[in-house]
C-alpha cells in the first residue's frame, strides 16, 4: 500500500496515529505491540499473497540472528575478537538463503513480494550486526521482529541498519517536538510525491513510449524522468522518515539534495544514502576495502557496483546501470585530475548529465532501447532538435518543471524557515500555501483514482 | 538579542507543532466523515456506479481482493469526490497542462479525447471479416461510413502544438482496403471542410447532431438516402457534460443537444427493442435529458438490436452494423428505408444471417467511430459468426 494512496492517509494511518496517541505514555510496550499489529496488517493490504513469504522470511531471519548471538554468548565472543567457526556458518547459512529467496522471486516468473528487496536488506542487516557485535543486545527475537516489520520503512526503505535502530526499540524518548518534526516531513514527502512526482509519470509514460522523437523532447523525457525518479523515490523517503519520527524514531536522512551534488562519489553520498551505506557496511569493509591497496580496491568497488546495479532490477540494464556508476566513480577517483578544482557549477552539470544519462537504463525496457533511446537524444530520429512536439511538451509542463527544479534545492526550505520565523504575518501566509497544496494533494490524489469505463459509454 | 532569537525560535517552534496538529486534525475529521456519510450508488459527475463498502470473508483476505475493494470503496466514496476532481482539474488548467489523462484540454472549453494508435493484428481481422461479409452478400449495396475523433477534425480547438496520432491517416488506410463491392463515402473531406462548425460536442468524445448531418449529407448517394431532404433542428438541452467532463472533472464548458426531424416528409415509425419488448412512436428519450449522459436521448443508449419500422414503402431493409456514433445518425435515415435494424456487435450474440433473411434486409451500412472500429473485434467477432451454422453462433466471447 502506497503512503500517498487515498486509503493509506484518510484510513490506515488515521486509525493508527489515533489508537497510538490513545494508548497512554506510560505503556510504551503496549504502543509497540500496536505498531507491530499495524505493520503486518499495512503488508497484508499491500499483498496479501505473499504474506506468507513474508512471514516465513521475517521468523527465519529472527530465529537465525537469535541462534547467531547465542552462539556468540556460548563462546563468550567480544566486539574486537575473531568470530567463531560455528557463527560464521550459521551467518552464511543465514544471508544465502536470504538471497537465494530474493534471486529466486527476482528471476522467476513469480510475482515479487512487495518490499522483498527492501526487508530482505534489513534481515540481513541484524544478522550482520549481531554477528559482528555491533549491538549490545546480542539478537534479541522480539526486537528483531519489530525492527524487520517496521512498516514506516518496510515496503521502500530507507533500509535502516540494526544497530542504528535497536537501541531505539529499547530506549525511546518521546518529545512534542518528534511529532511536529516528524509530521512536517510527512507532509513535505507527500506534496514531492504526489504534487511533483505523479505529474512527471503520465508525461515520461507518453514520451518515452514513442519510437521517434526530436532530439530535444528526448532530452525533455530524460530530464522529466529524473525528476519524477528523485520525487517519487525522496518523497517517500521523506514520508517514511516522518512517520517514524511521528512515533519516535530517529532515522538518517535517505536523499540530501543528490542533483547539487559535485561529483559521482558525492552524488552517492546523497542519493538513496541508506542503500550506499548498507553496501559499505556489509559489502565493502568486509571484503576490505580500501586498506588492502589500490588493485584490491577497485575489485571491490566492481563487486559493489554490480550488486548495487542488480538489487534494483533483474534485467540486465540493471547490471548495466551499475557498471556505468562504478566506471564513472572509479575515473573520478583514480583518472581525471583535478575534478576538485573545476567551479562547482561546472561539477553539478557534468554530475546531473552523467547521472541523468545513466537514468536512461531505468525508463527503457532493455539495452536495445536503452541505445536507441540515446541515439534518439542525437537526432537519430531524423526530426531535427526542436520540433512542435517538443514546444508542446515544454510549455505545456512549465510550472511543474519550475518548480521541481527550485525543490532540488534547499531555497524553498530555507524561504519558509525564514517567513515563518519572522512573524505573524509569515506565518499566516506560510499556513495558508501549506493548506492550498494539502488540498491540492487530496484533490490530485482523489483524481488518479478516476477509473475509466469509456470503453461501454462509446 | 540572544534572548530575542531564542523568543523567536521558540515561538515558531509552537507554531510548526500547531500546523502539524491541524494536519492530523484535518486528516481524522476526513476520515470520520468518509466512515459516517452513507455510501453513495452512483456518480452523476463521472456518470459510473461508485464501489460499495466490501464484503469481509477469508478468501478475499488471502488473494488480496478484500483490500484491493477496500481501496476502490474508499477513493470512490471520499467525502465530495466531485469537488476535489474539480479542483484537480482547475489547477491542471491553471498551471498550463495542455493535457490529463488522455484528454487533450483545448481551446473555447473543448476537451478532446487522445486517439491511440490502431493495432494492425486486428485491423488485418476486421478488414477480412469484413471483405468476406460483402462477398457471401453479394447482392446487398454496402457502404462504410468511419469517424474520426474529435481531435483529428476539430484541429482548431487543440492546444497549440499538440502532437495528435494520424488517425484519419489509419481510417483511410482501413477503407482503402476494403473490397471494392462496398462504397466509402468521402466523409473525412466533408467534415475536414466544416471544422471551424461545431461538429463534436465540446464535453463529450461523440458527434454533435450537426457532424452527423454533415456525413449525412456527404454519404447520402452512397446510402441511398437523399441529401436534399430539409430537417427542422428543435434544441432539447443546453446543459449538456459528457464523458470528457467526467474523465477531467471539468464542470465549466457545457452543450446544447439538437435532435432533427424530416420537415416534407410526413412519416410515421416505430421503434421495437426486441430485448425488452419495448415500442416507442419516437427514437428520441426525453427522460435521458434528466440523466448525467444525456447523449442517451438518441434510443436510450446502446441495445444489441434496435428495429425501426417505417410508413415507408420501397421495399428497401437497412441493417447498421455500429456503435454510438450511430444513434444520432440514424435521424437522417427514416425517410428513406421501410425497415432499419441497428445491430452493436459489442453487445449482440445471436447469427447474424438468421436476422438478415428475417429483416429482408437490401442494404448494409458499417458506421463506427475510428475509435471503436479500429480497436474493437466484436465486429469481425459478429460476421464471422456468421459463417458458422446457425445455433453456435451465441458461443462465449469477450
Amino acid at each position: 500500500m502506497s503512503f500517498s494512496s487515498i486509503s493509506f492517509l484518510f484510513l490506515f494511518m488515521g486509525l493508527v496515529c489515533l489508537c497510538y496517541w490513545l494508548i497512554p505514555r506510560q505503556y510504551q510496550t503496549a504502543k509497540l505491540v500496536l505498531l507491530f499489529v499495524a505493520g503486518l496488517l499495512f503488508y497484508t493490504w499491500g499483498d496479501a499473497k505473499a504474506l506468507p513469504v513474508y512471514l516465513l522470511s521475517v521468523l527465519f531471519n529472527c530465529f537465525a540472528g537469535a541462534e547467531i548471538g547465542e552462539v556468540l554468548d556460548e563462546e563468550g565472543t567480544r566486539p574486537g575478537d575473531p568470530r567463531p567457526q560455528r557463527a560464521k556458518v550459521r551467518v552464511i547459512f543465514a544471508a544465502a538463503a536470504d538471497l537465494a529467496v530474493l534471486a529466486l522471486f527476482k528471476y522467476s516468473a513469480l510475482a515479487m513480494p512487495v518490499g522483498i528487496s527492501f526487508y530482505t536488506f534489513s534481515a540481513m542487516s541484524y544478522l550482520f550486526d549481531v554477528y559482528y557485535g555491533r549491538t549490545e543486545d546480542r539478537g534479541n527475537f522480539l526486537t528483531a521482529c519489530f525492527y524487520i516489520t517496521f512498516f514506516p520503512k518496510l515496503i521502500s526503505g530507507p533500509i535502516v541498519e540494526y544497530k542504528d535502530m535497536a537501541e531505539q526499540i529499547d530506549y525511546r524518548t518521546l518529545s512534542s517536538s518528534d511529532f511536529t518534526i516528524g509530521t512536517t516531513k510527512f507532509i513535505a514527502g507527500l506534496f514531492k510525491k504526489v504534487l511533483i512526482a505523479d505529474n512527471f509519470q503520465a508525461l515520461v509514460a507518453d514520451i518515452s513510449g514513442k519510437q521517434t522523437m526530436a532530439a530535444g523532447t528526448a532530452w525533455l523525457c530524460m530530464i522529466y524522468y529524473s525528476l519524477e525518479l528523485y520525487f517519487d523515490f525522496s518523497g517517500y523517503s521523506d514520508m517514511a522518515i516522518g512517520l517514524a519520527r511521528i512515533f519516535g524514531f530517529q532515522f538518517d536522512e535517505n536523499f540530501n539534495y543528490p542533483y547539487l551534488s559535485q561529483g559521482l562519489t558525492d552524488f552517492w553520498r546523497r542519493w538513496h544514502i541508506s542503500l550506499g551505506r548498507w553496501f559499505r557496511d556489509y559489502v565493502y569493509i568486509p571484503l576490505g576495502g580500501n586498506r588492502k591497496g589500490k588493485q584490491r580496491q577497485i575489485i571491490n568497488l566492481c563487486v559493489v557496483w554490480i550488486l548495487t546495479g542488480v538489487w534494483h532490477g533483474s534485467t540486465l540494464n540493471f547490471v548495466f546501470w551499475g557498471i556505468y556508476h562504478g566506471c564513472l566513480i572509479m575515473l573520478e577517483r583514480f583518472v581525471v585530475p583535478g575534478v576538485e578544482r573545476w567551479p562547482a557549477a561546472v561539477r553539478i552539470f557534468f554530475t546531473d548529465l552523467l547521472v541523468g544519462i545513466g537514468w536512461i537504463f531505468f525508463f527503457c525496457p532493455g539495452l536495445g532501447a536503452s541505445v536507441h533511446f540515446m541515439g534518439q537524444m542525437f537526432g537519430a530520429g531524423g526530426l531535427g532538435f526542436v520540433n512542435k512536439e517538443t514546444v508542446y511538451y515544454f510549455t505545456g509542463n512549465l510550472v511543474l518543471l519550475v518548480a521541481a527544479v527550485i525543490c532540488c534545492g534547499p531555497g524553498l526550505k530555507k524561504l519558509n524557515a525564514k517567513i515563518t520565523a519572522s512573524g505573524q504575518a509569515g506565518r499566516v501566509v506560510s499556513t495558508v500555501l501549506v493548506a492550498l497544496l494539502f488540498a491540492l494533494t487530496i484533490a490530485y490524489m482523489v483524481g488518479s483514482t478516476y477509473h475509466s469505463f469509456l470503453y461501454f459509454t462509446f | 538579542m540572544a534572548g530575542n532569537l531564542h523568543q523567536r525560535k521558540r515561538s515558531r517552534r509552537i507554531y510548526l507543532g500547531n500546523l502539524a496538529r491541524g494536519f492530523f486534525l484535518i486528516l481524522i475529521i476526513i476520515m470520520i466523515l468518509n466512515l459516517i456519510i452513507p455510501d453513495r450508488d452512483y456518480s452523476e459527475g463521472e456518470n459510473r456506479s461508485l464501489a460499495k463498502r466490501p464484503a469481509f470473508s477469508p478468501e478475499a483476505l488471502a488473494d488480496g481482493d478484500f483490500f484491493s475493494d477496500v481501496d476502490t470503496w474508499y477513493s470512490d466514496q471520499f467525502v465530495l469526490r466531485d469537488s476535489w476532481m474539480n479542483l484537480r482539474f482547475t489547477a491542471q488548467k491553471l498551471q498550463g497542462k495542455k493535457e490529463t489523462d488522455g484528454v487533450y484540454i483545448g481551446k473555447d472549453g473543448y476537451l478532446m479525447g487522445r486517439p491511440e494508435e490502431a493495432d494492425a493484428d486486428r485491423n488485418r481481422r476486421t478488414i477480412e471479416a469484413v471483405n468476406a461479409f460483402a462477398v457471401s452478400h453479394k447482392n446487398m449495396h454496402m457502404t462504410a461510413v468511419v469517424v474520426p475523433a474529435a481531435a483529428c477534425i476539430m484541429t482548431d480547438k487543440l492546444p497549440d502544438n499538440a502532437p495528435v496520432y494520424d488517425q484519419i491517416g489509419a481510417i483511410r488506410n482501413f477503407t482503402d482496403q476494403l473490397d471494392d463491392t462496398i462504397s466509402v463515402p468521402d466523409v473525412i473531406s466533408a467534415l475536414q471542410d466544416k471544422s471551424s462548425d461545431q461538429l463534436y460536442y465540446k464535453t463529450d468524445h461523440h458527434w454533435t447532431t450537426y457532424g452527423a448531418y454533415t456525413a449525412y449529407v456527404a454519404a447520402a448517394n452512397d446510402i441511398g438516402a437523399d441529401a436534399s431532404e430539409r430537417y427542422m433542428d428543435y434544441t432539447v438541452s443546453d446543459s449538456f457534460q459528457g464523458t470528457m467532463a467526467s474523465r477531467t472533472g471539468c464542470r465549466s464548458s457545457k452543450d446544447t443537444i439538437d435532435v432533427c426531424e424530416p420537415i416534407e416528409t410526413d412519416l410515421q415509425y416505430v421503434v421495437t427493442y426486441p430485448q425488452t419488448g419495448e415500442k416507442s412512436a419516437s427514437i428520441f428519450k426525453r427522460e435521458s435529458l434528466n440523466q448525467k449522459d444525456q447523449y442517451e436521448v438518441f434510443f436510450g443508449g446502446n441495445y444489441p438490436t434496435v428495429e425501426i419500422q417505417t410508413t415507408v414503402n420501397n421495399g428497401k431493409s437497412l441493417l447498421i452494423f455500429k456503435d454510438s456514433f450511430a444513434n444520432s445518425f440514424v435521424q437522417f435515415l427514416l425517410p428513406f428505408y421501410e425497415r432499419i435494424t441497428m445491430v452493436d456487435p459489442r453487445y449482440y450474440y445471436d447469427n447474424i444471417d438468421t436476422l438478415m433473411s428475417s429483416e429482408k434486409v437490401t442494404d448494409v451500412l458499417f458506421l463506427y467511430s475510428g475509435d471503436t472500429l479500429l480497436d474493437d473485434q466484436n465486429l469481425a467477432d459478429t460476421l464471422e459468426a456468421a459463417k458458422e451454422p446457425s445455433g453456435s453462433a451465441g458461443g462465449n466471447r469477450k
